[in-house]
């Protein structure tokens, strides 16, 4: 069999056993996850170049579709099968209400999109990926909220697919094509001549990825979607779905190689506009995910935010910004996983979202506990782990632009992002523990084997980020541009400066081992409950003070909103609920015709019909 | 042969750490004489912080488990690696990797153990510490991230060896006076930094029991004191590496270093505690806005790369 159709074969098989047997959970979800493993292993069968073509006869019109791989799609499969494998073993001993079926079929859709060289295939790929899983976030915890996620999630696909379609539209009456590459070829051509014709129509593109990727200003249904989400469903969400924004962005922005654009800075203004969409994303992200009090909002809002990060750096369309902007995309997938996951498996046991009623958890689920730990010190972007390396290089790439205020913003969405990460840390896994939680037992073996894997994947993939940037340099030729300079997989290459990250991890674990001998050498201590502690001779059980009581996690950074109160109050949310009503407001007045009288109903298809005569006579 | 330099560079690593912990504690102990006959007292004797770092390393303490050990361990750690890669006077150890960022994203897990040390002790008045220091450091970054930029751009490098090498030869070449702007605004963030008046609500020991070092007690204590030391060694350190030219040798280094913290303690004597939601937007205010102005005027002068 074709190995380019067995990608889309395989899930949809996949898919229709998982269905049928979908009564047995834990059936349901080792097909699931064998489904994964067995389209991961097809993807070795496939190479760049690969090309796979039909003809679809439609209205006497002779349409070629197609699959053709690129070195992008390549990384693309490779990132997101992998990681599928990872989330739907866990998933094996995850007891949410998780359809394995409509996540193969999310799992066949994102294959076709990664993988289609037309526009056609693209855009019903994108509607399957997108219905696909909307239908999975009706099995929330909570199940109004998750209706009202789902539905708000919707809406915002329906209105990125509208905007995509015409611009399929508009494009394809220019060319008389579909193809993706000819399509992107003649708007280069014409870029020069047509200007505006062209952003108009890449924007209407634009608008489906920064809904899909969670881009200001379309970043809202992202907290109510991803938090209200079966848990086991949110990860892959999260990881992996906001990354097909990514991959679309990539098709177009090849158009900024052809010059004759006004420029800023030495960049293509549209560019640069796309630059200031990401930087605000990111810093919009972190502040709002800080002030949080759910544990899966507040990680919705840190996704989108480094989704901003990775915007930013690929709208610069260096070697170096793209190369950046892919590395986080992949680290981001990674450390966001980790942390994910850890989060749905946290919450599984405690039984909650709400981060001030948890507290202490990592004296009973301490290797979740380390896993989450590394999982925020890879997102805050420390050395050695995955995730310093890509934010280290997207801000050489923006400051080697001289772009001043979005490198100090990005920077400042940096910072905020250890403000969130440190809240969440606090409020779930240290201080407190409350008596409630005095059964709570650690996740699973096949939790822990997750865990433990991915543990394993942040420290190695930080250390030897070169497995990652090797295949990111040929995406980079594969666009035209000149690739970093590689030496051995060690090291990372920034404009500014070079690091080794084996030598840095090396002086890291020397350190480690120095503080724990001369922590162990020093005098001895003696381990103390956690109600012994310091407090100004009061006896806290003397005012009936319980754990709950003593443990400070609400509203956390509360000074901060005195300072961001300006900013909180503009509300983009506020504008689609706006929208919303306005267009009930309409609909309602419509659904007035419809009083259930047949005889206007009989009117109105009398005059329906009048009308489409008449049309018929104009066209003709 | 491996093997060798490698036991070399690990010896010279310890006399390095030594080193720091030494001048960083020595520092401490002149600030803390300094202060007092600022305020007309005779003072502890400038030895005071050896004196009391032994007396904690040899105290038994309490601990509340093992993320409280591991973090504070986690703390110092980071803090004794990132001194690797800073270049001390003529001397750097790992020349190779003394990216600044990196050395910055070092620190930052320093700061992430101590945290993780002290909010597992599950003492409120931490909780309430550590949130203020991570508020502030929102402040004192941001406007230290547009200097470090602004001498990316200036020095077209990242590796603090060659800023330090491109100011050698005398006073006009450092980039204090190529970059004053750029200089007031990292002096400034140095104040948020080290956590000094009238940037202390962290510690702010009338008001919530010295918040993060509330529940360290013996070594513990011992532990977040060198972090404390060695952290203003690197800090100091950092910042005369980038606009006082660093130095020909060890003594001149430590000597610009301390003129460095004698400010910081000038201002420490004189100015009360602001709340903490003032001192963040302070940093927003005026030192970001001599930050930005400075790489500006670095861009102007023609910093940009095209790439």
């Amino acid at each position: 069999m074709n190995s380019l159709l067995a990608l889309l074969i395989v899930p949809v098989i996949g898919s229709a056993a998982a269905a049928i047997l979908q009564r047995y959970r834990l059936v349901e979800r080792l097909i699931t996850f064998l489904t994964f493993s067995v389209t991961f292993l097809f993807l070795f069968g496939i190479k760049v170049g690969d090309l796979f073509t039909w003809h679809l006869d439609f209205l006497g019109k002779n349409l070629e579709m197609g699959l053709q791989i690129t070195p992008l799609s390549i990384f693309m499969l490779y990132m997101t099968i992998a990681f599928g494998i990872v989330l739907t073993f866990y998933n094996i001993s995850e007891k949410s209400k998780m359809k394995g079926f409509l996540l193969l079929l999310t799992l066949a859709a994102s294959n076709w999109i990664f993988m289609s060289a037309d526009l056609i295939s693209f855009f019903f790929a994108w509607e399957l990926m997108g219905w696909s899983s909307i239908l999975m976030i009706f099995g929330g915890r909570r199940e109004a909220e998750s209706r009202q996620g789902a539905l708000y999630y919707a809406m915002m696909s329906i209105g990125g697919s509208y905007s995509m379609l015409i611009g399929i539209f508009l494009l394809s009456n220019l060319t008389g094509t579909f193809s993706i590459q000819s399509n992107v070829s003649y708007l280069m051509s014409i870029l020069s001549v047509h200007p505006w014709q062209v952003l108009g129509i890449v924007s209407l593109f634009f608008v489906a990825f920064m809904v899909k990727s969670g881009i200001f200003p379309f970043h809202t249904w992202v907290p109510y979607t991803y938090g209200e989400a079966p848990d086991g469903f949110v990860p892959y969400l999260s990881s992996v779905m906001s990354k097909y924004g990514v991959y679309g962005f990539l098709i177009f922005l090849p158009l900024t190689l052809g010059t004759h654009v006004p420029t800023v800075l030495g960049l293509a203004w549209p560019n640069y506009v796309l630059l200031w969409f990401g930087s605000i994303t990111a810093v919009v992200g972190s502040v709002l995910a800080f002030m949080q009090d759910d544990v899966k909002k507040l990680f919705a809002y840190s996704s989108f935010s480094n989704l901003g990060f990775i915007l930013a750096a690929i709208a610069l369309f260096t070697p170096i910004g793209l190369t950046a902007g892919l590395f986080h995309a992949f680290n981001h997938l990674l450390f966001n996983g980790a942390i994910f996951i850890t989060v749905i498996a946290l919450i599984s046991k405690v039984g909650t979202t709400r981060m001030s009623e948890m507290g202490g958890i990592w004296q009973k689920m301490p290797l979740t506990f380390l896993t989450f730990f590394v999982g925020i010190a890879a997102a805050a972007g420390i050395p050695p782990f995955a995730g310093f390396g890509s934010k280290w290089m997207i801000f050489q790439a923006m400051i080697s632009h001289g772009l001043i205020f979005a490198t100090v913003l990005l920077f400042f969405a940096s910072i905020a992002s250890f403000l969130y990460l440190m809240r969440a840390f606090h409020a779930v896994f240290l201080g407190q523990l409350s008596h409630r939680y005095d059964n709570v037992k650690e996740v699973s073996a096949i939790g822990k084997i997750t865990e433990v894997f991915l543990l394993g994947a942040l420290i190695f993939f930080g250390i030897l980020p070169g497995f990652v940037l090797d295949p990111i340099n040929s995406i980079v030729s594969a666009f035209g541009l000149k690739p970093l300079p590689t030496s051995g997989y060690e090291y990372i290459n920034g404009f500014f400066s070079s690091i080794n990250m084996v030598s840095i991890f090396i002086v890291v674990i020397v350190a480690f081992i120095f503080g724990f001998v001369l922590f162990a050498i020093v005098a001895k201590h003696k381990k103390v409950p956690q109600e012994d502690n310091y407090t100004a001779g009061q006896i806290p059980q003397d005012w009936n003070l319980t754990p709950e009581m003593y443990q400070f996690s609400y509203d956390f950074y509360e000074p901060m909103n005195k300072e961001l109160a300006p900013f909180l109050k503009v509300k983009i949310d506020g504008f689609f609920k706006g929208f919303g009503e306005s267009v009930e407001y309409i609909g309602g007045a419509v659904k007035e015709i419809f009083t259930g009288n047949v005889q206007i109903y009989t009117y109105l298809a009398v005059g329906g019909l009048v009308i489409f005569i008449i049309a018929g006579w104009v066209v003709w | 042969m491996v093997i060798v330099e490698f036991l070399i560079k690990l010896a010279q690593g310890f006399g390095i750490g030594a080193l720091a912990l030494a001048t960083g504690l020595l520092f401490g102990g002149i600030g803390r004489k300094i202060m007092a006959r600022i305020q007309r007292r005779y003072g502890p004797p400038f030895t005071q912080n050896y004196i009391d770092l032994f007396k904690l390393f040899s105290k038994g303490s309490v601990s509340h488990g093992w993320a409280f050990d591991l973090g504070l361990v986690a703390g110092f750690a980071p803090m004794l690696a990132a001194l690797m890669f800073l270049p001390i006077g003529p001397f750097t150890l790992l020349p190779s990797d003394s990216s600044l960022i990196m050395i910055v994203y070092l620190m930052m897990m320093a700061y992430l153990g101590m945290a993780m040390g002290v909010l597992a002790s599950g003492n409120p008045n931490s909780a309430i510490g550590m949130s203020r220091a991570l508020m502030l450091m929102t402040g004192y970054e941001v406007p230290f991230a547009a200097v470090i930029f602004s001498v990316y751009l200036f020095s077209k490098t990242g590796y603090l060896t060659q800023i330090v090498a491109q100011q050698a030869g005398g006073f006009m070449n450092w980039n204090i006076v190529k970059m004053p702007l750029g200089f007031l605004a990292i002096e400034i963030a140095l104040q948020g930094m080290l956590g000094e008046k009238p940037f202390d609500q962290a510690i702010a020991p009338a008001e919530i029991a010295s918040g993060p070092m509330v529940e360290l007690g013996g070594k513990y204590l011992g532990f977040g004191m060198i972090q404390h030391s060695v952290g203003l060694f690197l800090e100091t350190g950092i910042v005369v590496d980038l606009f006082l030219g660093g130095a020909p040798n060890f003594w001149i280094f430590i000597a610009k270093q301390f003129v460095l913290y004698f400010i910081v303690i000038l201002v420490d004597a004189i100015l009360p505690r602001l709340r903490i939601h003032e001192s963040t937007s302070f940093f927003w205010k005026l030192p970001l806005f001599l930050g930005i102005l400075q790489a500006v005027i670095v861009i102007i002068q023609g910093g940009v790369l095209n790439v």
